[in-house]
């Protein structure tokens, strides 16, 4: 397994509907040819250095994934049947950087759990009915187990 | 005549290290880049081998991206 890092620009012109759509689909890309993405990052809409078809704006999305060497090949396939995409650089992630990747990922995935426990937590307020409901059943599962 | 000591900055204490090397990291390629657009040599630049080989191969996956101008649009 290697780590690689791809970035794609999107169309800014285009809907945000549209763009979130190719942009699940290269993800979902990535994790169903045996991919797990590590980083996911949006550098937002940035002017471009010189004209894309016409274009002078672009979204930036900056992908980290860790995949089998075939994968890379396959993904630049991908992005050429997408018309939303100006420009793509897909490269291996270089040993310099490997540190500071592994340090993004581990702040990203703190965030992800943070985001996760408030939803989490108002599940087991309402304790006294939840409380009845759990001493009532397991007197049928006895009773049940008895007979 | 005087002229001015080469440094190479990333070996500078208080410098960018070498894993500040990146194409997203814009502000510090520019600084290897020449007015129209052009990659510093490092007999200007004071790089050695390795780190110029570094920044360019930055540079040149910036412009790919579009994030860097292949050549500034005030010299075409």
């Amino acid at each position: 397994m290697q780590i690689y890092e791809t970035t794609i620009v999107i169309d800014s012109l285009q809907k945000q509907e549209d763009s979130h759509t190719s942009l699940t689909g290269i993800e979902n890309f990535i994790k169903n040819n045996g991919g797990n993405i590590l980083i996911q990052e949006e550098w937002g809409k940035k002017r471009l250095a010189y004209e894309i078809n016409r274009k002078q704006y672009g979204n930036y999305h900056h992908i980290v994934f860790e995949s089998q060497s075939s994968l890379p090949e396959l993904l630049e396939k991908e992005y050429l049947l997408q018309e939303t995409i100006l420009t793509h650089l897909t490269v291996k992630a270089e040993s310099r950087h490997l540190e500071k990747l592994k340090q993004k990922q581990s702040e990203q995935s703190s965030a992800a759990e943070t985001t996760e426990k408030p939803a989490s937590t108002p599940e087991p307020k309402p304790t006294p009915e939840a409380s009845e409901k759990a001493a009532s059943e397991p007197e049928v599962k006895t009773e049940e187990s008895a007979v | 005549m005087l002229r001015k000591k080469k440094v190479n900055r990333f070996y500078e204490a208080d410098g960018p290290s070498i894993s500040d090397i990146h194409y997203k990291n814009i502000d510090l390629l520019t600084k290897f880049v020449t007015e129209q657009g052009k990659i510093i040599p490092r007999r200007t630049s004071g790089n050695d081998a390795k780190c110029q080989r570094m920044v360019k191969r930055a540079i040149k996956r910036a412009r790919q991206l579009a994030l860097l101008p292949y050549v500034m649009e005030n010299s075409k």
